[in-house]
């Protein structure tokens, strides 16, 4: 499903955190948001899913405005996966995924929300997880949940904030084919902030360089990954070069 | 180990069963614990003797069994207070765990929140000032007793949500307006004259004393209603219990709706039970924890064992209080207590413990 | 999961120590029939009750209604008593035993117990738990009166109602008439005699009495200066009493200490004195420098509706006026004639004699 940014700004205390930002996501699409910390990365994603207010400007999946949707509609058609979860009353992870139903459950799950959730956990290689408490696991197994959670809301967008930052090698790629596929398969549309450029570099579609409250590059994920975007950006020394058909980044050195 | 997800599947099935099951003994189980509780007292009474009563009743003749004194001991005492005792243990805990739930908070509930003595000075007010057909019934002094509990529970969530308190801490402003509302009811106490004086010092620790079917109707209606509503929102208020407001609103739940409804419903069961039972504290405490370790956090199965505990926790509270310094009574607040700070403490340095704050 | 079993059979043992708690229980009691032919009486705060007309079996509270009571002689009435009446052995262990306890004061009223007894009729005081009673006891036939024995200007109507629903009005009369006699001797002697300033204190330092209270009439009875009259409230500061300067202290009772009918003793009453004229500034004070402090117990003061803690206040405020009021003998027919117990002296500080 296609969503549409149009002008969107957002201030916080009187300091503009995001000015006029604009672009769009076709549905299939996956991409990533790059930038150093501090630059509205995540205040964006939660703009988009309503978590935070905005000032001005709008979204749209389709053609319909965020705005005028209720926060149920809103939660079947954008998922989102936070950077960091905590838990304070214990949940199991079947418990917890179930949840992602919430949005089409009144009182109880019906037996489709049990097979949507069963189906997710044994694509997410959940099984052996399945009935240990989220609070006894680690910040890398529970992200895996949450993904889980998001994708049981069957949403046509997924948003996810640094979703590898605390996985392993292995999980990291895991976790980004089973995006991919989803992407691919589903139409899924894929929005989501990443560290690594590398990653960035191989699974998306299309990268924003967010810088001072704006729109600094966007465009396609090899044209924009460039040694002198990335100079301006980061303030690193790299050495940019294309292999398998995607760019390869290589730090070089510090910029004082 | 791998296990198909069809045995998993299978697997949670079955413990969905076990826990309706659960449930199922635990309602049989406080209605026989209710019976039992209506036979103790300082006259023996026995089962039999307690059907002979409720048939009397039914038609009228209390000659039915040859014991008319004992039938209205039956049904006029020891029926009211097990059934007041039965509806104040379900509404303070499920009072208190929908608390819990909504402020991701262990150590809420209502009188740690200080919604209990804002109940008692509510009523306190309403019963020394109130003049006039309506501030002298009932409902007046429910009305009177909600208004007041209104008012500290927006003042918490108000100052919880300008300044960013840890868990601790909020029970730390509740415990204070705790105070503070008992000292206003102190206050209350130098305008009042004698026989409304001597109510109102009865309160600080519950008792189920002066219960009679007037009271326990009123309050068993509002407890039922409540129950009911808040049966509608099990699924949200699991969402809310385990996880912060962003990831509330991303599921389609408005976290400060539930929030006020929720806050709402609590406060309007607490300042019933309170307005007619005196301050209770600690089992919308306990009962909720004790839910919690047995039978998990899926408020669909939570919330009525939680109810079932409370209940059991007042009725058998009372009945100790009855039997052991007999004559004298002790209030149930009293005994309820001595359990309730112990379990308290412990709470608090498990917390700590496990990092939480 | 281990954890959760082990915390359930934790709960089911719990759950046995509850019920092996509650496994004491006590015997099964009679049924009473009552007799029919009723009576009229207004009670003390104007309510109108049928009682039966020969009351044979009566529930106390309170202590000013059960020396009343015994005053007519109707002790032998009295089936059950409140707890704090109970507690005074010394008084009367012979008359009552634990089993008689019907709740621990008049606002905690055990309604089983009351029922067991089966008593004809309750009498309670205005501050207790009368209205609850009346509804909780309807259904058992067993009627509620009210009784304020512990007011002073009250205590003809309070000795006529009980003198009719006891069926000793006779006595009532004569009991009346003793006391009204003293009273009449104490208002005609002090009759535009100038009042002195006096201090109040009743068991806590700082709780003095001011109109509307239960023992301002007491003071009123005694001609006194109360130099509290004007407070809104008993408690008052003890500052208060160093700028108001009374030439007399009367203390009455202590903390924590309850009325018993045996006196404190010397050492008790000279500690209590020393707790008076100790505190901060009080040195200051006229009735500390002249050392015109009375202290009375408890329960010399309360005495016939506090008229024997009037006379003995009288008395120590106005000796020189009051030749024929002799306090101490007042108290010695108090107990003797009316309460049926042994005259022990020694309930001032300092002591009266019977001459005196």
């Amino acid at each position: 499903m296609r969503l549409n940014v149009d002008k969107l700004s957002f201030s916080y205390d009187e300091k503009l955190i995001l000015s006029e930002i604009s672009f769009s996501l076709q549905g299939g699409e996956i991409l990533s948001l790059l930038g150093p910390n501090g630059t509205g990365k995540t205040t964006l994603l939660k703009c988009i899913n309503r978590i935070l207010r905005i000032k001005s400007g709008d979204v749209r999946v389709e053609e319909d405005s965020i705005l005028q949707m209720s926060l149920q509609e809103l939660s079947k058609k954008i998922a989102y996966v936070p950077q960091y979860t905590n838990a304070v009353f214990p949940i199991s992870v079947v418990d917890t995924v179930l949840m992602g139903r919430t949005p089409y459950a009144c009182n109880k799950y019906s037996k489709k929300d049990h097979d949507i959730v069963f189906d997710i956990i044994k694509k997410m290689e959940l099984e052996k997880f399945a009935f240990r408490y989220i609070n006894e696991m680690s910040g890398g197994e529970r992200q895996r949940v949450f993904i889980a959670r998001a994708l049981a809301q069957a949403p046509k967008i997924i948003i996810l904030d640094e979703p590898t930052s605390s996985l392993d090698l292995k999980s990291q790629l895991f976790i980004l084919e089973i995006i991919s596929d989803l992407a691919k398969k589903n139409n899924l549309s894929v929005l989501m902030t990443i560290h690594d450029l590398n990653l960035a570099a191989m699974f998306s579609d299309k990268i924003i360089m967010l810088k001072d409250a704006k729109i600094f590059s966007y465009g396609k994920a090899n044209a924009v990954l460039t040694k002198e975007n990335i100079r301006i950006m980061y303030g690193v020394e790299t050495c940019v070069s294309t292999e398998a058909g995607y760019k390869h980044v290589r730090l070089l050195k510090n910029i004082k | 180990m791998s296990k198909t997800i069809n045995e998993i599947r299978n697997n949670y099935d079955r413990q969905i069963i076990k826990k309706k099951l659960e449930l199922l003994i635990a309602l049989l189980f406080i209605i026989v614990c209710g019976v039992y509780f209506i036979t103790i007292g300082i006259k023996e009474v026995n089962t039999v003797q307690v059907i002979t009563a409720i048939q009397a009743w039914a038609k009228d003749d209390w000659e039915i069994g040859g014991t008319p004194a004992t039938n209205k001991i039956i049904i006029y005492m020891r029926f009211p207070r097990v059934a007041m005792a039965f509806f104040a243990g379900v509404g303070l805990s499920i009072a208190g765990a929908v608390m819990q739930s909504v402020m991701r908070n262990y150590l809420v509930s209502p009188f740690t929140l200080g919604i209990s003595s804002a109940s008692a000075f509510g009523a306190s007010i309403c019963i020394v000032f109130g003049s006039g057909l309506f501030f002298e019934s009932d409902l007046g002094i429910i009305a009177c007793a909600f208004t007041t509990a209104m008012l500290c529970i927006i003042l918490v969530f108000g100052i919880s949500k300008r300044v960013d308190l840890g868990p601790s801490s909020i029970v730390l402003v509740g415990i204070g307006l705790n105070y503070f509302f008992c000292a206003m009811t102190a206050t209350i106490e130098f305008f009042a004259k004698e026989h409304k004086l001597a109510e109102i010092v009865q309160w600080s620790f519950g008792s189920f004393n002066k219960a009679s079917w007037n009271e326990v109707f009123v309050v068993g209606v509002v407890i039922t209603l409540c129950y009911l509503i808040l049966t509608k929102s099990y699924l949200k208020l699991n969402v809310m219990s385990t996880g912060d407001d962003e990831l509330v609103k991303s599921l389609g739940v408005n976290p400060n709706k539930i929030r006020r409804l929720t806050g709402f419903l609590a406060v309007l069961m607490t300042a019933s039970i309170i307005s007619f039972s005196g301050i209770i504290g600690f089992v919308g405490l306990i009962a909720p924890h004790i839910a919690r370790i047995l039978f998990g956090n899926d408020h669909r199965f939570m919330l009525p064992f939680a109810g079932v505990i409370g209940a059991f926790l007042l009725m058998a509270g009372d009945a100790i209080g009855r039997v052991i310094l007999e004559p004298v009574i002790i209030p149930v607040g009293i005994i309820v207590s001595f359990i309730g700070v112990p379990l308290f403490i412990q709470l608090i340095l498990s917390n700590r413990k496990k990092g939480l704050w | 999961m281990m954890g959760k079993k082990k915390r359930k059979y934790v709960l089911a043992v719990l759950l046995l120590f509850i019920f092996l708690v509650i496994g004491c229980t006590k015997n099964i009691s009679n049924e009473k029939n009552y007799i029919h032919k009723e009576v009229t009486v207004t009670d003390s705060i104007g309510r109108i009750v049928k009682i039966p007309s020969h009351v044979e079996k009566v529930v106390v509270f309170n202590r000013y209604n059960v020396e009343a009571i015994q005053s007519l002689g109707a002790i032998k009435k009295i089936a059950g008593i409140d707890y704090g009446v109970y507690l005074d052995k010394e008084a009367y262990g012979r008359e009552f035993n634990e089993n008689q306890v019907s709740g621990k004061n008049a606002n905690e009223l055990n309604y089983e117990k009351i029922i067991e007894l089966a008593p004809q009729v309750v009498i309670i005081t205005g501050n207790g738990a009368w209205e609850d009673a009346q509804k909780k006891l309807e259904p058992f036939g067993i009627k509620v009166v009210v009784v304020n024995a512990y007011y002073t200007d009250q205590f003809q109507k309070t000795y006529r109602l009980l003198g009719k629903v006891l069926n000793k009005e006779e006595e009532a009369e004569e009991f009346i008439a003793y006391f009204e006699d003293k009273l009449a001797y104490i208002d005609k002697k002090l009759k535009g005699v100038h009042r002195k300033k006096v201090y109040y204190e009743y068991k806590n330092p700082g709780t003095t009495t001011i109109p509307g209270d239960y023992f301002y009439n007491m003071l009123e009875v005694a001609r006194a200066d109360n130099i509290f009259s004007d407070a809104k409230n008993v408690k008052i500061s003890l500052e208060s009493v160093i700028f108001r300067n009374p030439d007399l202290i009367v203390k009455v009772g202590e903390a924590k200490y309850d009325p018993k009918y045996l006196p404190p003793g010397d050492a008790e009453f000279e500690n209590r004195k020393k707790n008076i004229i100790n505190r901060v500034g009080f040195e200051q004070i006229t009735a500390v420098k002249n050392d015109e402090i009375l202290l009375i117990s408890q329960y010399a003061q309360g005495g016939a509706s506090k008229i024997i803690g009037a006379c003995y206040i009288a008395k120590f405020l106005y000796p020189e006026y009051l030749p024929e009021l002799h306090p101490e003998e007042i108290f010695k027919t108090w107990v003797t004639k009316y309460q049926k117990l042994t005259y022990v002296g020694g309930h001032t500080y300092p002591k009266f004699s019977v001459e005196d």
